[in-house]
């Protein structure tokens, strides 16, 4: 062992002992003071450079007496800086929005070659502000909607913000807001995420080949952090939609020292039906956001930034009569809050100690006169971690840090109270669960042309009396053919330790989370990737090619005849199998010029295999999507009008409907008969494909101090009526006289036209 | 001013909550025509084997019921050292849930029947072909049971201040069956009419008074995985009504009522315990939308349905006086 660490221990340290000087600092927008995440520090004379990490930090250490810098980051122009490299420097940039001319190629070379030259795979940075530019539904932007556009990733169908990688399950999606876990990130039932876009800076997606600081899940993170607030001048920005509205505020609390932002958004369903219901009777839905956070520059090495996060929905019916009161509430949220604390060791050691707490929970409570039942059912995390990122020379970044989460896990409970009896409190077991991990990554370039991601990451996970560890290997290999085009290979080890068991007839935001336990035992996915990307045409245009195949084990689903509803311990509910999904991405993108957008296409498979369902034969995954196609353009026409339109396809989901019947004898015995279903499959019935054209029309109006718009959008503008659901039923054919079985799909959303106002100061 | 606006208001909340319903088809190429076997091999009687087959649903309520039996077959039934050819038999009437009048039907069963009886721990074999296409089932005859005990007993269930007392009849007997094995309780009563059922697998029980309750039975199937050996307890909810009293007279000459039920343990083979387990689920959550959807299980090779056996108890009799 001694061997191999000698060798690499001066691998990592001789170029420190030659005269080499390093650069560091932060990059910043330099109207609003907000950090860049993934700015480029480059110096082209050298063929060096970096990248700011998640907090605009870079580090870049140069073997020569002076140089140029250049500094890049998308929409904004580059910034040039000569340099005598005579000793270690902190060297701030703050870069300048770019006035763009409509036919200017706006992205710069560097950045444009990134998705070449990195050596990650399936990783995706997504501009909020192009999320921003697409067409939705009553002028509400969403997050995962976006995200659903992009190839490998497939949406829940019909009215879902819900979105699956890969061939994975919901559940198998980790999603970090500044950190803190979301463990239900939608709104109306998963038509919405909770993401108000106005209060995000940066959004990432892994779809595979995951840094190691990233574990816990199988199928894909989803790392989105907030705005820090403007460190220079007071803004604001919001809308006001048919169903909903925001406002954001943000600005210097001391300026260039610390700023704030906060975010509101309030949903008014429940407002707009009010008149139309009979006195007595109350109806309604809404749901709220809030975002908050503080940014606080201590030092120049130490810098502190606590956020948070507060939304809940409300779902409520509620009858008056002159003797009697019946309600029914449905209410759920997540609550996080992350404080950060990033410290600089060195020019070349940077750190970040985070406390995070997250807590998500739903409540039921149906009440009659003086009767009533609350349900009860939630999940709560506290954790703790560190993270450092080393910069030994420019060759390396390397990243290590260790993971703490404490996870209380609340089953269902329930309390009772009648006018006859005491309150009673059945309260389901609650089970607290240590998980850690350690991890090291290094992203190394080896030559100029080939590169390798490679990480290692330790989880230690424990419930009780039972333990599980392991060893998470990631790699990523990655050889330039050329200025513009690549190939790259991944490999990828996850485990996955808390579960959510989802129903297989519906979801609702009642799912439930439960742990590994002796029973339930580790997902494991192995992941393995190949792709070619390639730039054309002064990199206008971006291409690129995944394949992929991802072997699941210790599947969890419910079991036959399982219902799901509050349940306390649902263990004794699952059953346990196996999955395989595999595919192609294709994606082109155009990058600049009046017309921007892309086009992804998915081929994929996915299967389970539960010896318990099905009969033990493979079947395919709900969502597992043989075609899945997004097509995105944007056009401007000018300063102040433009065109955006969506258009996806998908094959149909997969159900488990009869597809006969059976003439049975009840029970076994048989002088009793009746029928029974008899199922082709489980998901042997694909639902109709889903498809839809959205459009949408901004109208831009800028004054000195403030900038508004009108958005107009038609969702589903060809009012396709894509499937919902599916039941069957007997109903009379009064015609036939007779009774007639049928099958019925139900659509929700038709074509919906919206206006909606945005401003901004 | 506010009517416009509300109007404009209702238009759009109905644009947005307007969802649409149409009818669709289930293609036809997801249905696959399959035989369903349904049989229980009982030591001492006849082998009796009823082959069905599977309907699509379009159509499935205007198809006879005489139509599901599937007939002119020539199943083989071996039991490793001799094979013989079932004989198929008809006319035996049943009751059937019936679609078309929203109640209940009668129909003809047709079913296939061998002409040596059953032995106890025997191997038995089923082989037939359909459309061209060979089907293949087999089980072994279970040990039979010994009941150890069988009584009433009064319950007491309580929540918060509530409380209430439910009449069981605890079935207590040893696990001394073959790994594998199932069992489940039978609780009848003699002459009772109240269920007036009559089991035509085992042809002996129809002797003497010829009508059974057969009111208990499914909720209590057990899985024998875990449970070699120990000695378990079943307890049935006899029904509250309808049962027949009898009289008897107490030492001082006075009479007294009182309930007989007799109680006969069954030991079933595995397949056949988790087919019944999946045919209860399934009736159980059919009218429930949340519920995860339900197979019947099958031992039959590419087809449905389960060529079962099992073994019966001698009879228990249960007093319980009023």
């Amino acid at each position: 062992m001694k061997n191999l660490l000698f060798p690499l221990f001066l691998f990592l340290i001789l170029p420190e002992l030659s005269a080499q000087k390093t650069l560091s600092g932060y990059v910043r927008d330099a109207q609003s003071g907000e950090i860049l995440v993934g700015a480029i520090v480059a110096v082209p004379q050298l063929k060096t450079g970096t990248y700011t990490n998640n907090y605009g930090f870079y580090s870049l250490t140069l073997k020569a007496d002076s140089a140029i810098i250049r500094v890049d980051y998308p929409g904004y122009n580059s910034q040039f800086l000569t340099l005598i490299l005579d000793q270690n420097q902190s060297i701030h940039f703050s870069l300048t929005e770019k006035e763009i001319s409509l036919d200017e190629v706006v992205i710069t070379e560097q950045k444009a070659r990134e998705n070449v030259e990195k050596a990650t795979m399936g990783a995706i940075d997504i501009n909020v502000s192009e999320i921003e530019m697409l067409p939705f539904i009553a002028g509400e932007k969403d997050l995962l909607k976006g995200i659903q556009l992009l190839p490998g990733v497939q949406s829940g169908g019909e009215a879902s913000a819900g979105y699956y990688v890969r061939g994975g399950g919901a559940d198998q999606n980790l999603i970090l807001m500044d950190e803190a876990i979301v463990y239900n990130p939608f709104h109306m039932a998963g038509y919405l995420s909770i993401f108000n876009t106005d209060a995000i800076r940066n959004v990432t997606l892994y779809k595979g080949s995951y840094p190691a600081n990233f574990g816990g899940r199988l199928s894909s993170i989803l790392d989105i952090g907030m705005k820090e607030g403007n460190m220079k001048e007071f803004h604001g920005e919001g809308g006001i939609g048919l169903i909903s509205s925001k406002i954001t505020l943000e600005g210097p609390i001391a300026k260039d020292r610390a700023s704030f932002m906060v975010s509101a958004r309030r949903f008014y369903w429940d407002l707009l039906i009010r008149p139309f219901l009979p006195p007595g009777q109350k109806l309604g839905y809404n749901f709220h956001d809030f975002n908050a956070k503080i940014n606080y520059k201590i030092s120049d090495k130490d810098r502190l930034f606590i956020s948070g996060y507060y939304g809940r929905d409300n779902l409520y019916t509620e009858s008056k009569t002159p003797s009697d009161t019946s309600l029914t509430r449905m209410d759920w949220g997540n609550i996080t809050f992350t404080a950060r604390w990033n410290h600089l060791f060195g020019p070349k050691l940077f750190s970040n100690t985070s406390f995070i707490y997250s807590n998500y929970d739903y409540k039921v409570i149906q009440a009659y006169g003086r009767d009533a039942t609350v349900l009860f059912s939630g999940i709560k995390d506290v954790n703790g971690k560190i993270d450092f990122d080393y910069y030994p020379n420019p060759r390396h970044r390397i990243k290590f840090g260790l993971n703490y989460i404490y996870h209380t896990f609340t089953p269902s409970s329930t309390r009772i109270q009648t006018a006859q009896t005491d309150t009673l409190q059945v309260q389901g077991r609650s089970r607290f669960v240590h998980e850690s991990a350690a991890y090291i990554n290094d992203e190394i370039a080896i030559t100029d042309r080939f590169g390798i991601n490679a990480g290692l990451r330790a989880p230690l996970y424990v419930s009780g009396q039972t333990t599980y560890y392991g060893l998470e290997p990631r790699l990523t290999l990655k050889y330039t053919l050329g200025p513009n085009q690549s190939i790259k290979a991944g490999y990828t080890l996850m485990n996955q330790y808390v579960h959510l068991v989802s129903s297989s007839v519906i979801s609702l935001p009642f799912d439930i989370w439960t742990p590994s336990s002796e029973v339930v035992k580790p997902q494991v996915a192995h992941q393995g990737a190949l792709g070619y990307f390639r730039n054309f045409l002064n990199d206008r245009y971006e291409t690129s090619v995944e394949l992929y195949y991802k072997r699941m084990s210790n599947q969890i689903d419910y079991r036959e005849g399982a219902n799901f509803f509050f349940r306390d311990d649902i263990e004794p509910e699952l059953v346990f199998g196996k999955g395989w999904a595999y595919g192609g991405e294709f994606y082109i993108r155009k990058r600049s010029g009046r017309l921007t957008g892309w086009i992804g296409y998915t081929l994929s498979w996915s299967w389970r295999q539960f010896d318990d369902l099905n009969l033990g034969r493979p079947y395919p995954a709900k969502y597992d999507r043989r075609h899945d196609l997004s097509v995105v353009a944007v056009y401007k026409f000018n300063e102040k009008w433009s065109f955006s339109s969506t258009f996806v396809y998908g094959s149909g989901h997969w159900l488990t409907v009869p597809s006969g019947r059976l003439f049975v004898p009840v029970n076994g015995w048989t002088n009793s008969f009746s029928w029974y279903d008899d199922f082709s499959g489980r998901n042997g019935y694909r639902l109709q494909s889903y498809h839809r054209l959205d459009l949408g029309l901004r109208y831009v109006v800028k004054k000195p101090k403030y900038t508004y718009a009108w958005h107009i959008d038609i969702y589903n503008s060809y009012n396709r009526r894509n499937p919902f659901f599916v039941y069957q039923d007997f109903v009379f054919d009064s015609r036939a006289n007779a009774r007639q079985f049928v099958t019925r799909q139900v659509s929700l959303l038709p074509m919906i036209p919206s206006l909606t106002w945005v401003f901004n100061f | 001013m506010k009517i416009t606006f509300r109007l404009f208001l209702g238009t759009f909340a109905l644009l947005l909550l307007g969802s649409c319903e149409q009818a669709i088809r289930i293609d036809k190429h997801d249905f696959q025509s399959k035989p369903m076997v349904w049989a229980l091999l009982t030591p001492d009687s006849l082998p009796r084997v009823f082959i069905s087959q599977n309907l699509p649903l379009e159509g499935w309520l205007e198809t006879d019921i005489r139509n599901q039996f599937i007939e002119g077959l020539s199943p083989q039934f071996s039991d490793g050292s001799s094979t013989e050819t079932l004989t198929e038999k008809s006319g035996q009437e049943v009751e059937y849930q019936s679609f078309w009048q929203g109640g209940k039907d009668s129909a003809d069963l047709v079913w296939y029947e061998g002409s040596q009886t059953v032995k106890n721990n025997q191997f038995y074999q089923l082989r037939f072909e359909w459309e061209e296409k060979e089907y293949f089932a087999q089980t072994t005859i279970p040990t039979s049971p010994e009941i150890v005990s069988a009584e009433a007993m009064n319950i007491v269930y309580s929540i918060g201040n509530s409380s209430w007392t439910e009449e069981i009849i605890r079935v207590v007997f040893t696990d001394n069956a073959a790994e594998n094995s199932t069992y489940r309780v039978r609780l009848t009563q003699r002459g009772m009419t109240y269920f007036p059922v009559f089991d035509p697998v085992t042809s002996e029980y129809l002797g003497e008074d010829s009508l059974y309750g057969v009111f208990h039975s499914y909720s209590s199937v057990i899985l024998d995985e875990r449970l070699q050996g120990k000695e378990i307890n079943i307890d049935i909810y006899p029904p509250s009504h309808g049962m027949r009293l009898k009289q008897g007279t107490n030492p001082d000459g006075s009479t007294f009522y009182y309930r007989e039920y007799e109680v006969i343990l069954e030991t079933l083979d595995m397949a056949t315990g988790k087919y019944l387990l999946s045919l209860d689920e399934q009736s159980a959550n059919r009218y429930d939308p949340l519920a995860e959807p339900v197979f019947l299980k099958s031992n039959v090779e590419n087809g449905q349905g389960i060529f079962g056996s099992r073994s019966l108890s001698q009879p228990y009799i249960v007093r319980v006086i009023n």
